[in-house]
């Protein structure tokens, strides 16, 4: 049976007043989720919950390749009602949020998501980034017209291509994962990873139980100055093989 | 023998981009993505009826639905048993508040 340890923490930082990010653990379910709403206080908080408020909905069902679907499937829907929502609420102006979802089964999971919210594996000392983010600057990434490290530092580094809520049509990525007993997973919003290089991400998620790890990470941001939301969700995979 | 993570992961990125440009039907996107998927995962293909094809184990959800009056309080959602009679004068009455409202707005705004 597999067994799932995790910690879910979410803090509004030290530079915002408000929270939009949202986040849902479903350790039942083998579902774990970060949103970051935009938009604005009202629109991005609002946005950012009704994507965790549809996926903490979710029945597991026995195929995976259809709890795939039905995830996407969630997320098309809050789609199609953000949409309708920002235009007689808040006359069409931009709503909406990132997602990150971690889906897992015992030795395989798979990872859906839109926007630049990431899910990281820590397995064996190593620190493997599973999503891509879908923004401009990795668009010029992949493309070779900028290194990584002009794209830490790019001005366009916040500038994201897909959202819940951004266009009629969502189309998420997915990508499938192998698990191991001991693998840990981080799902976290760019509030995060702006705040905290790889190196200080790793040393975070080496302690010895999921809540120090999420607990230290979460701190580490904010130490660092937290410019916007932070949320930070610690998976393990806790079963022998 | 389990095919590798990393070809399954390049082919469903393909998918979503022929997707997106509209190279493939909803549908059919989705029954190649559960072809790749059920690769990883070691299980059979689920069987579909035709219908279920691109919303496969959830009911439909329309933009009317209770969890969406939940989080729209504004907007009045249409109860399928509700009169038709019922629905128009809820309409009517939403518009007519909405008129008020924005007429006090635009008093306030302007009243020096």
């Amino acid at each position: 049976m597999s067994t799932w340890r995790y910690c879910a923490l979410t803090d509004t930082g030290v530079r915002r007043k408000h929270n939009e990010d949202a986040i849902m653990a479903m350790p039942a379910t083998g579902l774990w989720a970060v949103a970051d709403g935009m938009g604005g206080h009202e629109a991005g908080d609002l946005a950012s919950g009704m994507i965790v408020e549809a996926l903490s909905a979710l029945p597991r069902p026995d195929n995976f390749s259809l709890f795939v679907d039905a995830v996407e499937q969630a997320l098309q829907d809050v789609n199609s009602r953000i949409r309708a929502h920002a235009d007689h609420a808040f006359e069409g102006r931009m709503m909406g949020s990132t997602v990150v979802a971690l889906l897992l089964a015992e030795g395989y999971g798979a990872c859906v998501w839109a926007g630049d919210s990431r899910l990281y594996r820590w397995r064996d000392q190593q620190l493997e980034q599973l999503s891509r983010d879908h923004s401009q600057v990795q668009r010029l990434l992949d493309a070779g017209v900028i290194s990584e490290e002009e794209a830490d530092s790019h001005p366009n580094a916040n500038v994201i291509t897909r959202a819940v809520g951004g266009a009629v049509q969502l189309v998420v990525d997915v990508a499938m994962l192998d698990v191991l007993p001991g693998d840990r997973f981080l799902l976290c919003s760019d509030g995060l990873y702006n705040e905290l290089d790889r190196n200080a991400l790793a040393l975070g998620l080496q302690q010895p139980d999921v809540e120090t790890a999420a607990q230290n990470l979460l701190q580490a941001a904010l130490q660092a100055g937290a410019r916007d939301n932070v949320s930070v969700i610690v998976v393990e995979a806790a079963y022998e093989a | 023998m389990k095919p590798d993570v990393q070809q399954v992961n390049a082919a469903l990125r393909q998918l979503a981009e022929e997707y997106a440009e509209g190279q493939l039907s909803a549908a059919t996107y989705r029954e190649r993505r559960r072809e790749l998927v059920c690769a990883v995962a070691g299980q059979a293909l689920p069987q579909l009826e035709d219908g279920e094809a691109t919303h496969p184990g959830l009911p439909p959800v329309s933009v009317e639905s209770p969890v969406v009056a939940e989080a729209e309080p504004v907007t009045p959602v249409a109860e399928q048993a509700a009169p038709v009679r019922s629905y128009r004068a809820v309409t009517i009455l939403v518009l007519a508040l909405a008129m008020a409202g924005a007429a006090g707005l635009l008093w306030f705004v302007f009243r020096k």
